[in-house]
């Protein structure tokens, strides 16, 4: 099996935070992969250091069994990425048509082309097309999401990577995000990502994990593994302190 | 474009925004027509001077018998036409190096700081007499050197609003993509740092138009014959204990001029703050 | 002490699109000693709620109608400033964000001082400095006498809620309202702190409030549950009760769509899907007739566009009531 992404001994470090620690991690092809761990483990500086966003002090870094330089260009086509609030990364002053063309101009496809990939796009996503028109700010959250979502797999990346997709959600509404995505998974024979502190979720949906705990991973397996016969005294401890419901009681 | 047109409407619903709108369109139509209605600001005709407002000279003639109508409204242009000039370079200069400095950082960004720190830490007027006095007084110098010294209020701001677009979830997203530097800054960081800049800008109007005429009246600026608002005051000035007249039009049009555009500038920046209003985020 | 209870609360806001009304004819009792946990999505009201019992809703809102007994003490929420006297006394607060609600340019010591100072002016010197540092040893923080003298910005999100429980805690209220206390948190401090709130219950016996949207919280943490949807109380009673016969379709579905952390999963995770609650919030100008659920509901029948549903007995306690006329049917 070929690793999607490797990461060999990743440090990175933010002046007294050494947010990331001898990092080293193989992200299976085809894989769910769900990265866990609570707020400053280093989890989402890992996932901006896989997208090029931050730069390793040392360590490597390969996608495909490819050393990453510092082409963004040879990246953008490998991974793409959802956010936490994809409503604020839609770029506030341009029409969502706008935005879904750029991903046109930087694969260098013509005008024709990325409109016929955007309009079956939206279809895909149940979007409406007068969405196109519109600004970011005049469609509703979930609509961003699915924009969001959309120009992401424009690019026809290898990789997806969520970030914290359920944060914010209400529990009625989450399920159609997640659900999404493993309908999307298969069928663009994605390797996805999802970075988050719901470990519930990432139970369910991951196939492999790892928990991240102050720039370290202490723990990476089989989500089955990891999540119901943790062997790290930190991962057992947080599984423990995930409310559960009494359903049995009565 | 709605968008613009619904800041319209905001400013005209103010009470204040409408009276500044409303002198602001009569300054410029002054400054328009007012030539073209009128005589050859710069004939002499001595015989006529010191003459009081009349149908012929509607605001009287100076002391070498000019019609002060047309030397009025040939000021305005004049003190228009500079701050729009000195208020458009001085943003667009501002907006590339600040954008540039806070896209750089490290010394890039420290050297820009230090050269904006200090432009502005000499008073304006000093620094601007300072200048004119090295390269000598006239329309291209004046222009240049107050453009200058609004650079840095432009360039901070910009540098500013950069800085925290950088860290902003659309900038990342962009980033991901893959697109390139350039296009990054174009589409993306130069239309959400202009909004502020353009309210800056019409609040920076007044005071070039004063600094202007404080230049032109002390002889740093506008040469004669060429008419200026601060030159017709100052000749006004000169020539008051025999008739006081020719201070008032030009002294009115620059008070309106400045109160009006200072009235517009606000209004505009209350009716484009995001923050009070809808548009945009 | 005898709990608190609030009575036909409404609460309206004036919005350009129209008036609001944004909670509507709300009836909630919370025992003694009981953490009744108010669960509820975004645009329930739930918060509202918080605030207006705090006399802090925005300038565009205001109460209708609508009382709160507090023991024998009965205030009319629609009069303003109803409860300002209440405040830091009988009744006590802790935000969602503590490092809004803690002022940054005071030491801890001040924040606890302050509520002294209302709730027992008798203390003073010595005596008051160990009453704070007792308060936060009693939280759970450790070395007291060193974090008294901190800055809220030197502790960390779950310190500083645990500073406003201490804070809490020295008010004595009648009444604590806990709005989204955990939301900004880990889940292992987000466990440490729903603790120390459960202690604070045990320690004084108030009754104490907690406005969530987890339900996983609640089960977890809370004696007794109340339902909001879309401005109203859809469904209350005993968490137990609940839990286990819940009597309303939306608290079902909730309870369906929440994922447990030992939910079922087959051995391919590509194959585990989400459940999700179909269609939207009710147009909150032009709400439906009947029951306010019934556009989203899986077992509505016509009568629920006709009847405004009354509560109703589930399970045949007394305690437990759903406001739908199809209890007992699914």
């Amino acid at each position: 099996m070929t690793a999607a992404i490797s990461v060999r001994d990743a440090r990175l470090r933010f002046g007294q935070t050494q947010a990331l620690d001898g990092v080293s991690l193989d992200i299976a092809a085809r894989d769910c992969f769900g990265l866990v761990g609570e707020s400053g483990s280093g989890k989402t500086t890992l996932m901006r250091v896989i997208l090029g966003l931050e730069r390793l002090q040392s360590g490597s870094i390969a996608l495909f069994d490819t050393a990453l330089g510092r082409s963004v260009g040879q990246r953008a086509r490998l991974v793409q990425a959802i956010f936490q609030d994809p409503a604020a990364s839609l770029s506030p002053r341009r029409r969502i048509g706008q935005l879904l063309d750029e991903v046109g101009e930087v694969l260098g496809e013509t005008r024709e082309e990325i409109r016929t990939r955007q309009r079956a796009m939206f279809q895909r996503l149940g979007l409406p097309l007068g969405t196109l028109d519109k600004y970011p700010y005049q469609i509703s959250g979930g609509q961003a999401r699915r924009v969001a979502v959309g120009r992401a797999l424009l690019m026809r990346p290898r990789i997806l990577i969520a970030d914290e997709p359920t944060a914010g959600l209400d529990v009625s509404v989450q399920g159609d995000l997640l659900n999404l995505l493993q309908e999307l998974r298969g069928e663009n024979d994605l390797t996805l990502v999802v970075v988050s502190h719901n470990l519930a979720v990432v139970r369910l949906i991951a196939d492999s994990a790892a928990v991240m705990h102050r720039g370290r991973i202490v723990e990476h397996g089989l989500a089955t593994q990891v999540f119901d016969a943790p062997s790290a005294g930190y991962t057992q401890r947080l599984i423990a302190s995930w409310p559960r419901l009494r359903r049995t009681a009565v | 474009m709605e968008t613009y047109l619904s800041i319209l409407r905001d400013i005209w619903r103010s009470p204040s925004g409408r009276i500044g709108l409303i002198m602001v369109i009569a300054i410029v139509l002054f400054a328009i027509l007012g030539p073209v209605l009128s005589v050859d600001p710069n004939k002499i005709a001595v015989k006529d001077r010191f003459q009081a407002p009349s149908v012929v000279h509607l605001l009287g003639t100076d002391n070498l018998g000019r019609d002060l109508f047309s030397r009025t409204a040939q000021g305005t242009r004049a003190a228009l036409t500079i701050s729009l000039l000195v208020v458009a370079l001085s943003l667009l200069i501002g907006a590339v190096v600040g954008i540039l400095a806070g896209m750089g950082g490290g010394w890039v960004d420290r050297a820009v700081t230090v050269l904006f720190d200090i432009i502005s830490s000499y008073p304006p007027v000093i620094l601007a007499m300072g200048l004119v006095a090295l390269y000598g007084a006239g329309f291209t110098n004046l222009l240049f050197v107050v453009t200058v010294l609004f650079i840095p209020q432009f360039g901070r701001m910009a540098r500013a609003q950069t800085l925290s677009l950088r860290h902003q979830p659309f900038i990342d997203a962009e980033r991901i993509l893959g697109l390139p530097v350039r296009k990054l800054v174009w589409r993306h960081f130069m239309p959400n740092v202009l909004g502020p800049l353009i309210v800056l800008a019409s609040m920076n109007i007044p005071v070039v138009i004063t600094i202007e005429a404080g230049l032109s009246f002390l002889g740093l600026g506008v040469q004669p014959p060429q008419a200026s608002l601060g030159t017709l005051i100052k000749d006004g000035y000169t020539f008051l204990n025999q008739s006081w007249w020719p201070t008032i039009g030009s002294a009115v049009t620059l008070a309106l001029a400045t109160l009006g555009s200072t009235l517009f500038g606000e209004a505009l920046r209350d009716a484009a703050d995001p923050k009070l209003k809808g548009h945009g985020r | 002490m005898t709990g608190a209870a609030i009575t036909g609360l409404n609460v309206a806001f004036a919005t350009k699109g129209g008036i609001h009304h944004a909670v509507r004819n709300v009836n909630l009792a919370a025992g003694p000693g009981r953490i009744l946990g108010l669960v509820g999505e975004s645009g329930s009201g739930k918060s509202t709620i918080a605030l207006a019992l705090m006399g802090l809703l925005a300038a565009n809102a205001r109460v209708t109608s609508g009382a709160l007994q507090l023991g024998a003490d009965r205030y009319d929420l629609a009069r303003p400033q109803a409860t300002a006297p209440l405040r830091g006394k009988r009744m006590a607060m802790i935000f969602q964000d503590p490092f809004a609600s803690l002022n940054p340019v005071f030491p801890v010591r001040a924040h606890l001082n302050e509520v002294l100072s209302r709730r027992s002016p008798e203390l003073a010197g010595n005596a008051r400095h160990q009453a704070t540092v007792d308060a936060l040893a009693a939280v759970g923080i450790d070395r007291p006498e060193v974090r008294v003298m901190q800055y809220p910005h030197e502790l960390s999100g779950g310190m500083r809620q645990r500073v406003a429980i201490a804070m809490a805690m020295l008010a004595r209220p009648d009444l604590l309202i806990a709005d989204e206390p955990t939301t900004a948190l880990d889940a292992t401090v987000e466990a440490q702190v729903m603790k120390e709130i459960c202690g604070l219950r045990d320690r004084i016996g108030c009754s104490i409030l907690v406005i969530t949207h987890s339900l996983g919280l609640v089960a977890e943490y809370c004696d007794d549950i109340a339902v909001m949807y879309a401005g109203e109380l859809v469904e209350q009673g005993s968490v137990k009760a609940v839990a286990a016969n819940p009597g309303h379709p939306y608290t079902r579905a909730l309870l369906a769509c929440e994922v447990t952390i030992d939910a079922p999963r087959g051995a391919d995770a590509r194959q585990s899907r989400f459940r999700v609650i179909a269609g939207d919030l009710p147009d909150p100008f032009n709400p439906p007739s009947g029951c306010i659920y019934r556009t989203r509901c899986d077992i509505a029948i016509a009568d629920c566009a006709r009847i405004v549903p009354p509560p109703v007995e589930v399970g045949g306690n007394a305690a437990h009531w759903a406001r739908c006329i199809r209890v007992g049917s699914r």
